[in-house]
């Protein structure tokens, strides 16, 4: 790679005042799982690297039992091993776990692979199906992101130069709520081919008042599938449903022909079989028999 | 622009101050500034895992972590294994034919050695997700398995 000077700050003050000084020239390093890779491609070759790794202010995981704040330089191990994360948090904890490998779940952070916004990738999925809140730090206010809203293009995210994510809050639905994240990749850690994630409650009388079924991987960014979860909001949630709500998501994502990973068709193949296990996976969490 | 920065890590026990280019990754620091070269470079692409080194009682790929980033830190690399003979692990893995050429060798046992730090009694299934992240041309993986669960068995019982 190219050479660069070397920037630890001590707080996040500090690192915004680093990237506004050096404006285009300088780039955030947490993890570096995929950045330095980048960096010995030359892809990017920035002339500041400032390593916000150590900014502890970032890195927490809070669940108050409403919902879930994790910091953004939250590492995936810390993730994997929370007992913070459960219940309707769980398929957080399902994606994390299939995210590369041992040595990469030690240094990658949470807030790294959201603001890469790699189409390839597990979390940015999760975010939109948990809609998330992503707060956003500059030299001026903090600001909250949905995650709808922050993934724009591949690689591409709502955040200004500048500007460093600093936490990802996953608001908790009240009602027995169940998840899960369904991932299709050649080997265990490999990047997503297709990933599917889900999020639903079952409120009271027993109907569906809130379900999030979205796509990872097939696009430039996470897809949400709404017919899908038109056909599950309202409904009992009954196997039948599921599998109609399965066989909509093939029809509602356009996937990127890719020749060596699977044709469109194949990928609508795929993301339908995932969303059916996925579905019936969340339904088990949300505590709904099997009908 | 600085050419190079200072950096100041425990390595194996031993204390280190260098200075080192910004763009250097761990591996080079281990191998080029300070010789040793137990830790290897197998893809420098991080898929192989045989640059494994423990960076502060986690496994790492030192090809995908710039040696600044360890600045402060205590490193263990194949070397620093053997303190009173062979360790359990590297002892376990002679016995059980874990290893044929010996390239992946040094990344297997330090990926394995910081993972039974954390989960001392794993299952097979456990170990083989563990060194998912370190590929081997020779074995096909199963007496590295064995010797891993061996390598824990002696561990648990202090050696």
């Amino acid at each position: 790679m190219r050479n660069f000077e070397y920037l630890r700050p001590e707080t996040v003050a500090e690192a915004c005042s680093l990237l506004e000084r050096y404006g285009p020239e300088a780039q955030v390093i947490a993890g570096g799982q995929s950045l330095i890779r980048m960096m010995e491609l030359r892809l990017v070759s920035p002339k500041y690297l400032v390593d916000i790794s150590g900014l502890k202010e970032l890195n927490f995981i809070r669940g108050d039992g409403a919902g879930l704040e994790v910091g953004a330089v939250t590492v995936y191990h810390e993730l994997e091993a929370s007992p913070h994360i459960k219940g309707q948090f769980l398929a957080l904890k399902e994606a994390v776990g299939l995210i590369g490998d041992m040595q990469v779940r030690n240094l990658g952070t949470i807030g790294g692979s959201l603001s890469h916004a790699d189409p390839h990738s597990d979390l940015p999925c999760l975010a939109v199906a948990y809609e998330a809140k992503l707060r956003a730090q500059g030299a001026g206010a903090a600001r909250d992101i949905l995650a709808g809203d922050f993934f724009v293009d591949a690689m591409e995210t709502a955040l200004r130069p500048g500007e460093i994510l600093t936490s990802v809050t996953f608001p908790g639905q009240s009602g027995a709520t169940g998840s899960a994240y369904e991932k299709f990749a050649w080997h265990l850690g490999d990047y997503p081919i297709v990933g599917v994630g889900c999020v639903f409650t079952r409120g009271k009388g027993g109907r569906c008042d809130h379900a999030r079924v979205v796509v990872g991987a097939v696009q430039e960014k996470p897809v949400r599938c709404r017919g899908a979860e038109g056909l599950l909001e309202g409904s009992d949630l009954a196997d039948g449903v599921l599998s109609e709500a399965a066989k909509r998501v093939g029809e509602e994502i356009n996937p990127i022909a890719d020749p060596i990973y699977g044709s469109p068709q194949y990928k609508r193949e795929v993301a339908k079989a995932l969303a059916l296990k996925a579905l019936k996976r969340a339904k088990e969490r949300a505590g709904v028999e099997g009908r | 622009m600085k050419t190079v920065q200072p950096v100041r890590l425990t390595v194996n026990g031993v204390e280190y101050d260098l200075l080192v280019e910004p763009r250097a990754l761990l591996t080079d620091l281990l191998r080029d500034y300070l010789g040793l070269t137990g830790t290897k470079r197998g893809c420098e692409t991080a898929k192989c895992g045989a640059c494994t080194v423990v960076l502060n009682g986690r496994a790492v790929k030192s090809c995908n972590v710039l040696a600044l980033r360890a600045a402060g830190g205590t490193v263990l690399t194949v070397e620093g294994l053997a303190v009173n003979g062979l360790h359990p692990l590297q002892q376990a893995f002679m016995e059980n034919h874990s290893l044929q050429c010996g390239f992946c060798t040094s990344g297997i046992l330090l990926a394995a050695k910081a993972f039974l730090n954390v989960n001392p009694d794993p299952t097979e299934e456990q170990v083989r997700v563990a060194i998912s992240g370190n590929i081997c041309r020779c074995t096909g993986y199963q007496k590295v398995v064995e010797g891993i669960l061996d390598g824990a068995k002696r561990l648990r019982a202090g050696r």
